[in-house]
Protein backbone atom coordinates (compact mmCIF):
# COMPACT_ATOMS: atom_id res chain seq x y z
CA UNK A 1 0.00 0.00 0.00
CA UNK A 2 3.20 2.28 0.97
CA UNK A 3 4.59 1.20 -2.06
CA UNK A 4 2.14 2.18 -4.54
CA UNK A 5 1.39 5.22 -3.01
CA UNK A 6 5.36 6.09 -3.56
CA UNK A 7 4.87 5.13 -6.72
CA UNK A 8 1.81 7.19 -7.39
CA UNK A 9 3.51 9.91 -5.78
CA UNK A 10 6.36 10.06 -7.84
CA UNK A 11 4.27 9.87 -11.38
CA UNK A 12 2.12 12.31 -10.30
CA UNK A 13 5.05 14.81 -9.87
CA UNK A 14 6.32 13.84 -13.02
CA UNK A 15 2.36 14.75 -14.95
CA UNK A 16 2.60 17.61 -12.85
CA UNK A 17 6.07 19.52 -13.85
CA UNK A 18 5.25 18.59 -17.22
CA UNK A 19 1.73 19.94 -17.59
CA UNK A 20 2.69 23.02 -15.30
CA UNK A 21 5.08 23.85 -19.01
CA UNK A 22 2.34 23.07 -21.19
CA UNK A 23 -0.14 24.69 -19.77
CA UNK A 24 1.33 27.77 -19.63
CA UNK A 25 3.09 27.45 -22.94
CA UNK A 26 -0.11 27.48 -24.34
CA UNK A 27 -1.29 30.01 -22.50
CA UNK A 28 1.68 32.56 -23.00
CA UNK A 29 1.02 31.49 -26.80
CA UNK A 30 -2.57 31.91 -27.63
CA UNK A 31 -5.03 34.80 -28.10
CA UNK A 32 -7.51 33.92 -25.48
CA UNK A 33 -4.60 33.63 -23.04
CA UNK A 34 -5.02 35.49 -19.73
CA UNK A 35 -2.28 36.83 -17.45
CA UNK A 36 -0.90 34.51 -14.49
CA UNK A 37 -1.85 37.21 -11.48
CA UNK A 38 -5.34 38.61 -11.87
CA UNK A 39 -6.36 41.60 -9.38
CA UNK A 40 -9.72 41.81 -8.15
CA UNK A 41 -10.92 43.99 -10.50
CA UNK A 42 -10.53 41.56 -12.89
CA UNK A 43 -13.57 39.75 -11.89
CA UNK A 44 -16.09 42.57 -9.96
CA UNK A 45 -18.14 43.60 -12.93
CA UNK A 46 -17.94 47.43 -13.72
CA UNK A 47 -20.44 49.37 -15.19
CA UNK A 48 -22.31 52.82 -15.06
CA UNK A 49 -25.56 50.98 -15.50
CA UNK A 50 -28.01 49.66 -12.80
CA UNK A 51 -28.58 46.39 -11.86
CA UNK A 52 -31.96 44.79 -12.25
CA UNK A 53 -33.06 41.59 -10.91
CA UNK A 54 -34.87 38.47 -12.72
CA UNK A 55 -37.90 39.08 -10.94
CA UNK A 56 -38.44 42.83 -11.81
CA UNK A 57 -36.75 41.60 -15.32
CA UNK A 58 -39.72 38.93 -15.58
CA UNK A 59 -42.23 41.88 -14.79
CA UNK A 60 -41.27 43.79 -18.08
CA UNK A 61 -40.93 40.76 -20.03
CA UNK A 62 -44.30 39.98 -19.08
CA UNK A 63 -45.78 43.46 -19.54
CA UNK A 64 -43.55 43.93 -23.22
CA UNK A 65 -41.78 46.73 -21.86
CA UNK A 66 -38.53 46.04 -22.26
CA UNK A 67 -36.14 44.77 -24.48
CA UNK A 68 -33.60 42.32 -23.54
CA UNK A 69 -29.59 42.55 -24.60
CA UNK A 70 -27.95 39.04 -25.03
CA UNK A 71 -23.77 40.53 -24.98
CA UNK A 72 -22.48 36.67 -25.33
CA UNK A 73 -20.88 35.81 -28.79
CA UNK A 74 -23.32 34.73 -31.36
CA UNK A 75 -22.84 31.17 -30.81
CA UNK A 76 -24.49 31.09 -27.39
CA UNK A 77 -26.98 33.64 -28.41
CA UNK A 78 -27.75 30.70 -31.03
CA UNK A 79 -27.63 28.16 -28.73
CA UNK A 80 -30.08 29.42 -26.35
CA UNK A 81 -31.32 33.44 -25.37
CA UNK A 82 -34.00 34.99 -23.56
CA UNK A 83 -37.55 34.79 -25.69
CA UNK A 84 -37.47 38.39 -27.81
CA UNK A 85 -33.57 39.21 -27.14
CA UNK A 86 -31.03 41.00 -29.73
CA UNK A 87 -27.64 39.71 -29.61
CA UNK A 88 -25.32 42.79 -28.85
CA UNK A 89 -21.59 40.70 -28.23
CA UNK A 90 -19.45 42.89 -25.99
CA UNK A 91 -16.70 42.08 -28.07
CA UNK A 92 -18.26 43.12 -31.43
CA UNK A 93 -18.08 46.78 -33.03
CA UNK A 94 -21.89 46.54 -33.99
CA UNK A 95 -24.55 47.32 -32.46
CA UNK A 96 -27.28 45.99 -34.65
CA UNK A 97 -30.72 47.03 -34.89
CA UNK A 98 -30.07 48.31 -31.24
CA UNK A 99 -28.87 51.48 -32.71
CA UNK A 100 -31.88 52.19 -34.58
CA UNK A 101 -33.97 52.72 -31.47
CA UNK A 102 -32.48 55.27 -29.52
CA UNK A 103 -34.70 57.90 -30.24
CA UNK A 104 -37.55 56.10 -28.74
CA UNK A 105 -35.14 55.36 -25.44
CA UNK A 106 -36.53 51.69 -24.37
CA UNK A 107 -35.49 50.40 -21.29
CA UNK A 108 -32.72 47.98 -22.31
CA UNK A 109 -31.50 44.91 -19.96
CA UNK A 110 -28.28 43.28 -20.96
CA UNK A 111 -27.36 40.05 -19.87
CA UNK A 112 -24.76 37.70 -20.57
CA UNK A 113 -24.08 34.16 -17.87
CA UNK A 114 -23.64 34.54 -14.65
CA UNK A 115 -20.19 33.69 -14.90
CA UNK A 116 -19.73 36.43 -17.54
CA UNK A 117 -21.40 39.42 -16.15
CA UNK A 118 -18.72 41.29 -16.89
CA UNK A 119 -19.77 41.11 -20.71
CA UNK A 120 -23.25 42.10 -19.46
CA UNK A 121 -21.57 44.96 -18.01
CA UNK A 122 -19.09 45.82 -21.37
CA UNK A 123 -21.89 46.19 -23.49
CA UNK A 124 -24.43 48.17 -21.26
CA UNK A 125 -21.55 50.83 -21.20
CA UNK A 126 -21.46 51.14 -24.98
CA UNK A 127 -25.37 51.61 -24.94
CA UNK A 128 -25.58 54.44 -22.15
CA UNK A 129 -22.54 55.78 -24.16
CA UNK A 130 -24.05 55.98 -27.66
CA UNK A 131 -27.07 57.83 -25.51
CA UNK A 132 -29.42 55.16 -24.20
CA UNK A 133 -30.63 56.21 -20.94
CA UNK A 134 -32.73 53.32 -19.36
CA UNK A 135 -29.58 50.56 -19.59
CA UNK A 136 -29.94 47.37 -17.01
CA UNK A 137 -27.62 44.46 -16.47
CA UNK A 138 -29.77 41.55 -15.32
CA UNK A 139 -28.19 40.69 -12.06
CA UNK A 140 -27.02 36.62 -12.15
CA UNK A 141 -27.31 36.31 -16.20
CA UNK A 142 -29.63 33.68 -17.65
CA UNK A 143 -29.14 31.18 -14.72
CA UNK A 144 -31.41 33.58 -12.73
CA UNK A 145 -33.94 34.00 -15.41
CA UNK A 146 -34.39 30.57 -15.83
CA UNK A 147 -34.30 29.53 -12.63
CA UNK A 148 -37.83 31.46 -12.66
CA UNK A 149 -38.95 29.08 -15.41
CA UNK A 150 -39.38 32.55 -17.61
CA UNK A 151 -38.83 31.49 -21.65
CA UNK A 152 -35.83 30.91 -23.91
CA UNK A 153 -35.45 30.20 -26.89
CA UNK A 154 -33.21 28.69 -29.61
CA UNK A 155 -31.83 29.99 -32.73
CA UNK A 156 -30.63 33.17 -34.55
CA UNK A 157 -33.63 35.34 -34.56
CA UNK A 158 -35.50 37.26 -31.25
CA UNK B 1 -17.68 -9.74 8.28
CA UNK B 2 -14.30 -10.07 6.84
CA UNK B 3 -15.47 -12.13 4.31
CA UNK B 4 -17.69 -9.41 3.15
CA UNK B 5 -14.67 -7.49 2.97
CA UNK B 6 -12.86 -9.50 0.65
CA UNK B 7 -15.39 -10.05 -1.68
CA UNK B 8 -15.71 -5.97 -1.90
CA UNK B 9 -12.24 -6.31 -2.32
CA UNK B 10 -11.95 -8.84 -4.94
CA UNK B 11 -15.05 -7.62 -7.09
CA UNK B 12 -13.60 -3.80 -7.03
CA UNK B 13 -10.50 -5.55 -8.13
CA UNK B 14 -12.02 -7.93 -10.71
CA UNK B 15 -10.27 -6.60 -14.18
CA UNK B 16 -13.26 -5.22 -15.72
CA UNK B 17 -14.44 -3.57 -13.03
CA UNK B 18 -11.02 -1.72 -13.10
CA UNK B 19 -10.76 -0.84 -16.32
CA UNK B 20 -14.95 0.52 -16.02
CA UNK B 21 -13.44 2.64 -13.32
CA UNK B 22 -10.06 3.73 -15.61
CA UNK B 23 -12.36 4.61 -18.64
CA UNK B 24 -15.16 6.39 -16.24
CA UNK B 25 -12.65 8.71 -15.02
CA UNK B 26 -10.61 9.37 -18.24
CA UNK B 27 -14.40 10.27 -20.49
CA UNK B 28 -15.50 12.71 -17.17
CA UNK B 29 -11.95 14.37 -17.37
CA UNK B 30 -11.43 14.99 -20.93
CA UNK B 31 -14.88 15.81 -21.38
CA UNK B 32 -14.61 18.07 -18.19
CA UNK B 33 -10.90 20.25 -19.49
CA UNK B 34 -12.52 20.50 -23.01
CA UNK B 35 -14.53 24.44 -22.53
CA UNK B 36 -11.82 25.28 -19.48
CA UNK B 37 -8.93 25.01 -22.15
CA UNK B 38 -11.13 26.26 -24.75
CA UNK B 39 -12.21 29.44 -22.18
CA UNK B 40 -9.48 30.37 -19.24
CA UNK B 41 -11.21 33.05 -18.43
CA UNK B 42 -14.19 32.11 -18.16
CA UNK B 43 -12.82 29.24 -15.85
CA UNK B 44 -11.22 31.70 -13.85
CA UNK B 45 -14.78 33.52 -13.24
CA UNK B 46 -15.91 30.35 -12.19
CA UNK B 47 -13.40 30.00 -9.65
CA UNK B 48 -13.70 33.56 -8.65
CA UNK B 49 -17.30 32.77 -7.93
CA UNK B 50 -16.48 30.26 -5.30
CA UNK B 51 -14.92 33.03 -3.00
CA UNK B 52 -12.27 30.96 -1.92
CA UNK B 53 -8.92 30.89 -3.46
CA UNK B 54 -7.05 34.64 -3.44
CA UNK B 55 -7.16 36.78 -6.13
CA UNK B 56 -3.37 36.30 -7.03
CA UNK B 57 -3.93 32.45 -7.52
CA UNK B 58 -7.35 32.24 -9.84
CA UNK B 59 -5.68 32.76 -12.88
CA UNK B 60 -2.72 30.01 -12.43
CA UNK B 61 -5.29 27.54 -11.22
CA UNK B 62 -7.76 27.97 -14.30
CA UNK B 63 -4.65 28.02 -16.38
CA UNK B 64 -2.98 24.75 -15.32
CA UNK B 65 -6.09 22.70 -13.66
CA UNK B 66 -7.62 21.84 -17.13
CA UNK B 67 -4.37 20.78 -18.58
CA UNK B 68 -4.42 18.46 -15.02
CA UNK B 69 -7.80 17.50 -16.11
CA UNK B 70 -7.16 17.00 -20.03
CA UNK B 71 -3.56 14.90 -19.54
CA UNK B 72 -4.80 12.74 -16.47
CA UNK B 73 -7.72 11.55 -18.27
CA UNK B 74 -6.40 11.24 -21.05
CA UNK B 75 -3.18 8.80 -19.58
CA UNK B 76 -5.80 7.11 -17.38
CA UNK B 77 -7.35 5.48 -20.13
CA UNK B 78 -4.42 4.51 -22.36
CA UNK B 79 -2.75 2.94 -19.11
CA UNK B 80 0.83 5.23 -18.89
CA UNK B 81 1.52 6.54 -15.38
CA UNK B 82 -2.20 5.03 -14.31
CA UNK B 83 -1.25 5.43 -10.24
CA UNK B 84 0.15 9.19 -11.04
CA UNK B 85 -2.97 9.91 -12.41
CA UNK B 86 -5.33 8.37 -10.68
CA UNK B 87 -3.77 10.16 -7.43
CA UNK B 88 -3.80 13.09 -9.26
CA UNK B 89 -7.83 12.91 -10.22
CA UNK B 90 -8.57 11.48 -6.56
CA UNK B 91 -6.36 15.03 -5.07
CA UNK B 92 -8.47 17.36 -7.68
CA UNK B 93 -12.10 15.29 -6.66
CA UNK B 94 -11.30 15.88 -2.98
CA UNK B 95 -10.90 20.03 -3.76
CA UNK B 96 -13.95 19.47 -5.77
CA UNK B 97 -15.90 18.15 -3.04
CA UNK B 98 -14.78 20.79 -0.30
CA UNK B 99 -15.41 23.80 -2.59
CA UNK B 100 -18.92 22.55 -3.84
CA UNK B 101 -19.69 21.32 0.20
CA UNK B 102 -18.46 24.68 1.33
CA UNK B 103 -20.68 26.56 -1.82
CA UNK B 104 -23.59 24.97 -0.78
CA UNK B 105 -23.22 25.36 3.21
CA UNK B 106 -22.33 29.36 2.61
CA UNK B 107 -25.89 29.04 0.17
CA UNK B 108 -23.82 30.93 -3.12
CA UNK B 109 -25.81 30.71 -6.09
CA UNK B 110 -23.12 29.87 -8.37
CA UNK B 111 -23.03 28.02 -11.42
CA UNK B 112 -20.87 24.87 -10.94
CA UNK B 113 -18.25 25.42 -13.33
CA UNK B 114 -17.59 21.58 -13.41
CA UNK B 115 -18.32 20.90 -17.32
CA UNK B 116 -19.75 23.71 -18.79
CA UNK B 117 -19.17 27.19 -18.06
CA UNK B 118 -22.09 28.79 -20.05
CA UNK B 119 -25.66 28.87 -19.04
CA UNK B 120 -24.09 25.99 -17.08
CA UNK B 121 -25.69 23.95 -13.88
CA UNK B 122 -26.08 24.88 -10.73
CA UNK B 123 -24.75 23.42 -7.65
CA UNK B 124 -26.60 20.89 -6.15
CA UNK B 125 -25.99 17.69 -3.89
CA UNK B 126 -26.38 15.56 -7.01
CA UNK B 127 -22.78 16.53 -7.98
CA UNK B 128 -21.66 15.92 -5.19
CA UNK B 129 -22.48 12.28 -4.97
CA UNK B 130 -21.47 12.21 -9.00
CA UNK B 131 -17.96 13.58 -7.20
CA UNK B 132 -17.79 10.94 -4.74
CA UNK B 133 -18.68 7.92 -6.65
CA UNK B 134 -15.32 9.46 -9.07
CA UNK B 135 -13.63 9.47 -6.16
CA UNK B 136 -14.09 5.72 -5.66
CA UNK B 137 -13.48 4.81 -9.45
CA UNK B 138 -10.36 6.76 -8.49
CA UNK B 139 -9.04 4.39 -5.16
CA UNK B 140 -10.05 1.43 -7.38
CA UNK B 141 -7.44 2.82 -10.24
CA UNK B 142 -4.78 4.26 -8.00
CA UNK B 143 -4.96 0.40 -6.06
CA UNK B 144 -5.70 -2.00 -9.10
CA UNK B 145 -5.21 -0.09 -11.96
CA UNK B 146 -1.99 -1.53 -13.31
CA UNK B 147 -3.58 -4.88 -13.47
CA UNK B 148 -4.90 -4.30 -17.03
CA UNK B 149 -4.31 -2.86 -19.90
CA UNK B 150 -1.47 -0.99 -18.26
CA UNK B 151 1.99 0.24 -20.20
CA UNK B 152 4.13 -0.09 -17.47
CA UNK B 153 3.55 -1.27 -13.86
CA UNK B 154 4.91 2.26 -12.50
CA UNK B 155 8.18 3.47 -12.01
CA UNK B 156 10.40 1.93 -9.44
Amino acid sequence: MGDILARAVKEAAIIVAVVVVVAMGVNFTRDEGIPLIAGAEDFTIRTNAEFMVAKDAGTLFENGAAIFVDAREPRLFEAEHIEGAVNVPSAGEDLGEVAYMIPADPVLICYATEAAEREAGVTADRLLEIGFKRVYVLRGGLESWKALGLPTVEGTGP
Amino acid sequence: MSDAIRMVEKVLSYKYVVFAARLILGVVFIYASLEKIQNPAGFAQAIYNYRMLPEGLINVMAIILPWLELVCGTLVIVGVFVRGSALLIGAMLAIFIVALSSALMRGLDISCGCFTLEGGRGIAGKTLVEDVLLLLCAAIALLHGTRVFSFRRGLN
